[in-house]
C-alpha cells in the first residue's frame, strides 16, 4: 500500500526543513515557497488525494497539513529574515561603490557684496519707515547741482570731478541728486533713502574709483535738528557693521547741507594707525551728512520756514571695505571671481 | 594750502602748543588738515665745530681726517669735501644725529679710519638742492662752537597742510591771518595784530607820498571788477639789486613758494600773509592808464610765465590804454612784468566777481594759480586797499627810502557799500537746530568769539556779521547755527532718535522688488554670480548694442544714440554702454584661464539718447514704479540682465556648448515663468551682433523681443581675447517688467491637486540635421488643448539604424483634468490630432 498522506506530508516536512537549511538565496526561498505552498505545489499535489480519503483520515490530513503550513510559513520568514540580515552584512562587498572619491566642489551663485551690504542698509531703513527712492545716473544739472545750491559760479562745483555728456547731461556725482527729485514728487513729511551707482572723474587706484555706489538718505519733517542726524548714523554703523564703532563728527562743507558734517569712523583695516586705505590718518570718511540747506528744500518746493531735514550720502565702497577688510576699492567692478567667490 | 606755524605765531600765540592737538582742533572745528609736517627738526641736533686739524687719509687720495672741535669734546671725522680746512667753522652732524631723508650718523670706519660723525653741506642741511663741498660757516655771524645750528639758522617750523576742498566755503581763510584769527577764536586767544589795517595803511602811505610821483588812472568799465585800487613806487634801487632777507625767503620756502626777487617775493608774501592777491608791474610799462575790462573776442596773450595763450573771449582783462597788461585775478603779462631793471612800480590790488574768473578758468587748461583759487572763492572787497598797505610796510622795512603817489582807490560795485549784514535769529532758534540746550550766553559768547556782534532786540537777536564773513559765507539763519555748532564740537551733541508716525514705508518700490528677485532667482536658483561692471565701453560696442531690442511690430520705435562723454578719461572708456554683453565677456576674459567653468550674471543699466524734447522739465514722471527712466525725457536708462556661462572645458566642445546653450534656455524660460509670461515663442536668429548663427534664439513676447540665447560670436571672441567659447544670455527687463502682469509673487493663488489620474502619451520624430525640431513646440501648443498639461523632450538618439544625419527625439506629453478622468475617446481624439498636426508640417512620426 501506498504511504498514507499523512506521511507523505511528514516526509515532505523533512525535505523542507533540509532545504530550508541549506537556502542561501530570497529568490530560491520565495520558489521553495512556491514549490510547497503553490498551485502546482508539493502540498497542493498531496492534497488532492483526500478526495479518496475517509472522512478520519480527510480530518487528520487536514490538520496535519494545516499545522504544516502553519510552520513553513513561520520557518519560511524566519529565513527570510536570516537571509535579509545576511544580505544587509554583505553589501559591503557585494555592491561596493568608491564612496570616498573626491565629490566635484559645489558653487554655488552668489550675490556682489555691494547687493548684499545695500540690501542690508534698505532693510534696516525700511524697518524705521524710509521708502527706497530711485533716480537716473545720467543727470540733469539742475538735479545734480543747481537744485543743491551749486549756483553757476560755485566754486564747490570743482570738489567733484564730474564726467559730462555730450549731449549736455552729466553722470551723477552723487546720489544726492534725489533728493530734488524726491521732494518733488512727495509730500512732506517724508523719509527715503536712495542707493545707486554715481561718477567722479578720477584716475583708478586702491583708493579711488571713477564708478562707485552711494547710498542717499533724508528726511523732511517740521522739527529736524542736528541730534536727530547724530542718532541715526551711529544706528546706521552700529547696524551695518554688527558693533559700536568709534566715529568722530567734524566740520564737513557741501552746498546743500547746512551746517555740514563728515562722519569719519576709525579705520578697521588698520585699526587707526595709518594705512592706504584711510590715507594713513587712520580715520575713513564714510557718511558726510548735514541738515538740508534751506536753498535746497526751496528748489524741492518746500517752506524752510515750515519743513527741515537732514541728507546724508553714504559711501557704499568704503564701508564694505571697512566691514570685509578690502584693500583695494578697484575690486568692486573687476569681474574677478576670485573676489567675488569669497562673498 | 600750507600754512607756517611760525607764520601763524606772528598773529596768535600758539607757542608750547602741539602741532598734532592744533591740527586735531582745526579737523574737528574748521577744516581738514591733510598732513602735519615739522621742517628742519635736525638743525636743533646740528652743531657747530671748528677743525683744529686736517691729516690726509693714510689710504685715500680724496679724504681727509679732521679733528673737530664740538666745544665739550673733540671728534676724530673723515671729510671727503676737498674745500674743508683746518680753521674753519663748519656745519657737524654729530653720531646719532638724524639728517633729512631719515640719514642716521653712525660710528663707522672709512678704509681703516674712525669717524665720529659727518661734516655737513649745504645740501645735506636742506638750505639748498645741491651743492658743492661742506658749508663754511662766516665767522662774522658770531657762531659758538659746540652750539646748536638752529640757533643761527632759526628755520625750524610745522607746516600744516590743508586740503582746499574744505575751506572752498571760507574765502576768509585762504591766509595766515585767516587762520589765526580762527585759531585765535578756537583757543580763546586775543590776536596779537592785524596786518595791513587801513588806519595804519593810510598813516604810512602819508609818510612816505611825494607830490610829482606819477598818478595811474583806473577805469573799471562794464563791471568787470568790484575794486580795483593802484599805486605808483618809486625811488627803488634797480629791483635785480634787491635781494629778499632771509625771513622772506625762508617764509616762502615754508610754504612751498619759490623766491624769485624782492618785489615779487614781496608780492606774494602778502598775499599769502592776507589773502589778497596782488600784482607789482614795472610803472615804466605801463604808458596810459589802467583799464579793467572784459575782452570782446579771443585774444593772444603772453603771461609772465613765459606762456602764450589764447584768452577767452569774456574773460577779464587788464589794459594800458588798448594793450591787455594783465590776465585779471589769475596772471600779469610777460610785457609789463618786473625786470632787473625796474625802478619804479605800479603796485595793484584788486577785486573781481567770482563768476568772472570761474567763468575763464575752466578754458585756461588748468592755470590754476593762487591767485584764481582766491578770487573763485569770492574775496571780500575789504582786503584789496590792505595788501598794498601791507606791500609797502614790508617793503619800507627793506628799502626805507621809497617814495609813492597818491592810492588810486575804484570801486565799480560792493554789495554791502558801506552797509553791515545783520542776521535777526531766535536763541531758541539755534537750540532747536542743534538739538541741544545751550544757555544763551554760552551761544552769545561763542559767536562773539568769531567776531560776531550780538545785540538783544525785542524780536530776538540782531548778530552783526563781520566784514570778511559776509562774502558767500555767513549770509541766513542756517549759517550762524554752524558756526555755533562746529565750534561748540559736533561731538558733544547727543544722538536723539526723530519722533515720526509709526507705519511702513509709505512708497512701495516696484522696482526694487522686482530687482531683488531677479538677482535672488539667478544666484540662488540658477547658479550664476553676480558682478558689477563699469557703464562704458567703446564707441563700436556702443552702436552694435543699440540695435539689441528692435521694436515690436505694433510699436513706433525710438530713435535712439550712443550717450557719449564729452571728457572720458580713456578714449575705450568714452561711450556709456548700450548692451552688458560686452562687458560680461571681458568678465569672461579675465576669469576663463583659471576656472574651468563659471557662471555670470549682471542685472545693470544700459543708457541712450532719444532726443526725445521733453514736454516740461519740471514734471517728470514719478521713478518708483517705472521701470524705464526718463521715459518722458531725452536721455533713457533701462534695466537690463546679461549673463555668460563658460561650460567645462572637457568632451566634444560642440556637444558641451549646445548642452550649455539648452541650460540657458531653460533659464530664460523659468524666468519668464515667474514673472507670469507663459505664451512666450522662440525664433533661431542668424545674425546678431553678440551671437554665432548657428546657436542663437531670441525669444518673443507678445510680438517683442524680450531674451536672446547663444553661442558668443567668434568675433566677438577675436576683438576682446576670449579664448574660450560661451553662452550668452541677454534679457531686457525694462521690457519684461512692463509686460508682466505683476511682480514675481512669492506667493500664488492655491489650486487642490488634482484627484484625477493623468496620462501619458509618447512619440519619437526624426529629424534631419539642419532640420529646426524648435516648431513641434509650437505645433503641439497651437492646438490648444486644455487638458495638455506638459510637453517634455525626453530622449535623444543617433545611430543605429538611423542614417549618420538623422536623430531620434522622443516626446513626452501629458494629459491631465482637475474635473474628471479622461474618457479613452477624449486621449485618442487628441494623440491623433497632434499626430496629424505634426505630420503635416514634416514631422512625420517615427515607425
Amino acid at each position: 500500500m501506498s504511504q498514507s498522506l499523512l506521511e507523505q506530508i511528514q516526509e515532505l516536512e523533512q525535505s523542507v526543513k533540509e532545504k530550508l537549511k541549506n537556502i542561501a538565496d530570497l529568490n530560491d526561498l520565495d520558489k521553495l515557497r512556491v514549490d510547497i505552498l503553490g498551485k502546482k505545489g508539493s502540498l497542493t499535489a498531496i492534497l488532492r488525494g483526500l478526495g479518496k480519503a475517509t472522512p478520519e483520515e480527510r480530518k487528520a490530513t487536514g490538520q496535519a497539513a494545516n499545522a504544516f503550513k502553519d510552520r513553513l510559513e513561520t520557518d519560511i520568514a524566519d529565513t527570510k529574515i536570516r537571509l535579509e540580515e545576511e544580505w544587509y552584512q554583505s553589501l559591503a562587498e557585494r555592491d561596493w561603490y568608491d564612496a570616498e572619491r573626491l565629490p566635484p566642489v559645489l558653487e554655488p551663485g552668489r550675490r556682489h557684496p555691494l547687493t548684499t551690504t545695500q540690501r542690508e542698509i534698505e532693510e534696516l531703513f525700511t524697518s524705521m519707515g524710509f521708502s527706497i527712492l530711485d533716480g537716473p545716473e545720467v543727470e540733469a544739472d539742475f538735479y545734480n547741482f543747481g537744485a543743491l545750491n551749486f549756483t553757476d559760479d560755485h566754486p564747490a562745483r570743482d570738489m567733484q570731478d564730474t564726467f559730462w555728456t555730450k549731449t549736455g547731461r552729466l553722470l551723477r556725482t552723487h546720489t544726492s541728486s534725489i533728493q530734488v527729485r524726491g521732494m518733488e514728487n512727495l509730500k512732506p513729511p517724508f523719509r527715503v533713502i536712495a542707493p545707486g551707482r554715481v561718477y567722479r572723474y578720477e584716475e583708478l587706484d586702491a583708493s579711488h574709483e571713477h564708478t562707485f555706489y552711494q547710498v542717499e538718505g533724508m528726511m523732511v519733517d517740521t522739527e529736524i535738528n542736528i541730534g536727530h542726524l547724530i542718532f541715526m548714523m551711529k544706528t546706521l554703523l552700529r547696524e551695518v557693521l554688527g558693533r559700536e564703532t568709534e566715529v568722530r563728527l567734524r566740520p564737513g562743507y557741501f552746498p546743500f547741507v547746512e551746517p555740514g558734517f563728515e562722519l569719519d569712523m576709525k579705520c578697521l583695516l588698520c585699526g587707526g594707525k595709518g594705512c592706504a586705505v584711510c590715507k594713513q590718518s587712520g580715520w575713513v570718511e564714510v557718511l558726510p551728512c548735514g541738515l538740508v540747506h534751506p536753498n535746497v528744500l526751496r528748489a524741492g518746493g518746500l517752506n524752510p520756514d515750515e519743513w527741515q531735514g537732514f541728507a546724508f550720502g553714504l559711501g557704499l565702497n568704503r564701508l564694505i571695505m571697512m566691514r570685509h577688510g578690502i584693500e583695494d576699492i578697484r575690486h568692486f567692478q573687476s569681474g574677478n571671481l576670485r573676489f567675488l567667490r569669497q562673498f | 594750502m600750507k600754512l607756517s606755524l611760525n607764520w601763524l605765531n606772528d598773529y596768535v600765540d600758539l607757542t608750547g602748543k602741539d602741532p598734532a592737538e592744533i591740527a586735531l582742533r582745526l579737523t574737528m572745528t574748521c577744516c581738514e588738515v591733510d598732513e602735519t609736517i615739522q621742517q628742519f627738526a635736525h638743525l636743533s641736533s646740528v652743531l657747530v665745530g671748528k677743525v683744529v686739524a686736517k691729516k690726509p687719509h693714510p689710504d685715500a687720495d680724496k679724504l681727509s681726517v679732521c679733528e673737530v672741535d664740538l666745544g665739550k669734546r673733540t671728534e676724530q671725522i673723515v671729510c671727503g669735501a676737498p674745500n674743508v680746512d683746518a680753521g674753519q667753522l663748519v656745519p657737524v652732524a654729530p653720531v646719532g644725529c638724524v639728517l633729512p631723508g631719515d640719514f642716521k650718523i653712525k660710528k663707522t670706519k672709512i678704509r681703516g679710519v674712525e669717524s665720529h660723525g659727518m661734516i655737513c653741506s649745504e645740501a645735506e642741511l636742506e638750505f639748498s638742492a645741491e651743492a658743492e663741498g661742506i658749508m663754511v660757516l662766516d665767522p662774522e655771524r658770531g657762531f659758538e662752537i659746540g652750539r646748536a645750528l638752529v640757533n643761527w639758522f632759526p628755520r625750524q617750523d610745522t607746516i600744516f597742510d590743508i586740503d582746499n576742498k574744505s575751506i572752498t566755503h571760507r574765502p576768509d581763510l585762504w591766509s595766515h591771518f585767516g587762520f589765526a584769527r580762527e585759531l585765535a577764536a578756537i583757543y580763546d586767544l586775543p590776536l596779537k595784530k592785524e596786518p595791513g589795517l587801513p588806519e595804519e595803511g593810510w598813516k604810512l602811505l602819508e609818510e612816505i607820498q611825494t607830490d610829482g610821483v606819477r598818478e595811474i588812472n583806473i577805469d573799471i568799465r562794464r563791471e568787470s571788477a568790484r575794486a580795483y585800487c593802484g599805486l605808483v613806487v618809486t625811488n627803488l634801487p634797480p629791483a635785480g639789486t634787491l635781494k629778499s632777507p632771509a625771513w622772506l625767503t625762508d617764509r616762502l620756502e615754508a610754504v612751498g613758494a619759490k623766491p624769485i626777487n624782492l618785489l615779487v617775493d614781496l608780492s606774494n608774501y602778502v598775499m599769502f600773509d592776507i589773502g589778497q592777491p596782488n600784482h607789482a608791474f614795472d610803472a615804466n610799462t605801463i604808458e596810459k592808464e589802467i583799464v579793467v575790462d572784459f575782452c570782446d573776442q579771443e585774444i593772444d596773450f603772453t603771461t609772465l610765465d613765459g606762456n602764450k595763450r589764447q584768452i577767452p573771449q569774456q574773460s577779464v582783462m587788464i589794459y594800458d590804454g588798448e594793450k591787455p597788461v594783465a590776465l585779471g585775478g589769475i596772471m600779469g603779462g610777460a610785457e609789463t612784468e618786473i625786470s632787473d631793471d625796474t625802478v619804479e612800480l605800479f603796485l595793484e590790488s584788486a577785486n573781481f566777481n567770482r563768476r568772472d574768473i570761474r567763468r575763464t578758468l575752466p578754458r585756461l587748461g588748468g592755470l590754476r594759480t593762487d591767485a584764481a583759487i582766491r578770487f573763485e572763492k569770492g574775496l571780500a572787497p575789504e582786503n584789496a586797499a590792505r595788501a598794498i598797505f601791507r606791500f609797502v610796510e614790508l617793503l619800507r622795512q627793506v628799502v626805507p627810502e621809497i617814495k609813492a603817489g597818491r592810492l588810486v582807490e575804484k570801486i565799480a560795485s560792493d554789495p554791502f557799500a558801506g552797509k553791515d549784514l545783520f542776521i535777526t535769529i531766535k536763541p531758541d532758534y539755534l537750540r532747536a537746530r542743534l538739538g541741544e540746550d545751550l544757555p544763551d550766553d554760552k551761544l552769545r559768547v561763542i559767536l562773539e568769539k568769531l567776531h560776531f556782534e550780538v545785540e538783544t532786540k525785542k524780536d530776538g537777536w540782531q548778530v552783526r556779521v563781520p566784514w570778511f564773513r559776509r562774502h558767500y559765507d555767513v549770509e541766513v539763519p542756517i549759517d550762524l547755527v554752524e558756526e555755533v555748532g562746529r565750534s561748540y564740537g559736533y561731538d558733544h551733541i547727543s544722538g536723539k532718535p526723530p519722533v515720526a508716525p509709526v507705519e511702513p514705508p509709505r512708497q512701495p518700490n516696484q522696482i526694487k522688488k522686482w530687482r531683488d528677485e531677479t538677482v535672488d532667482l539667478f544666484s540662488d536658483r540658477y547658479g550664476y554670480t553676480e558682478v558689477c561692471l563699469y557703464s562704458f565701453c567703446v564707441e563700436a560696442e556702443a552702436r552694435a548694442g543699440l540695435n539689441d531690442w528692435p521694436a515690436g511690430k505694433k510699436a513706433k520705435p525710438i530713435p535712439r544714440e550712443p550717450v557719449e562723454l564729452a571728457n572720458p578719461t580713456h578714449q575705450e572708456q568714452a561711450f556709456m554702454r548700450t548692451s552688458l554683453v560686452p562687458g560680461l565677456a571681458r568678465a569672461a576674459v579675465l576669469n576663463e584661464e583659471r576656472f574651468d567653468e563659471f557662471r555670470l550674471f549682471e542685472l545693470g543699466r544700459v543708457y541712450s539718447y532719444t532726443g526725445m524734447e521733453t514736454p516740461d522739465a519740471k514734471i517728470r514722471k514719478p521713478f518708483l514704479s517705472d521701470p524705464v527712466f526718463g521715459r518722458t525725457e531725452d536721455h533713457r536708462e533701462e534695466f537690463q540682465l546679461g549673463a555668460i556661462h563658460v561650460p567645462r572645458r572637457r568632451g566634444d566642445h560642440r556637444e558641451a556648448n549646445f548642452r550649455a546653450s539648452l541650460e540657458a534656455r531653460s533659464v530664460v524660460e523659468d524666468y519668464l515663468r515667474q514673472l507670469g509670461l507663459n505664451q512666450y515663442s522662440t525664433r533661431h536668429e542668424s545674425e546678431r551682433p553678440w551671437y554665432h548663427g548657428g546657436l542663437a534664439v531670441a525669444y518673443e513676447v507678445k510680438g517683442q523681443v524680450v531674451a536672446y540665447v547663444g553661442l558668443v560670436h567668434p568675433r566677438l571672441q577675436k576683438e576682446l581675447g576670449l579664448k574660450r567659447d560661451a553662452i550668452i544670455t541677454q534679457m531686457n527687463l525694462s521690457a519684461l517688467w512692463q509686460l508682466a502682469p505683476s511682480a514675481i509673487q512669492r506667493w500664488k493663488w492655491y489650486q487642490p491637486p488634482s484627484v484625477f489620474p493623468s496620462v501619458h502619451f509618447e512619440f519619437t520624430i526624426v529629424v534631419k540635421d539642419g532640420q529646426s525640431s524648435g516648431p513641434i513646440r509650437d505645433i503641439v501648443a497651437d492646438l490648444k488643448f486644455s487638458e495638455l498639461t506638459r510637453l517634455e523632450l525626453v530622449d535623444e538618439y543617433r545611430g543605429e539604424p538611423l542614417a549618420g544625419d538623422e536623430q531620434a527625439l522622443s516626446f513626452r506629453v501629458e494629459f491631465s483634468s482637475r474635473d474628471q478622468t479622461l474618457t479613452p475617446e477624449r486621449i485618442q481624439a487628441m494623440q491623433d490630432a497632434i499626430v496629424a498636426a505634426l505630420e503635416k508640417a514634416g514631422y512625420p512620426l517615427r515607425s
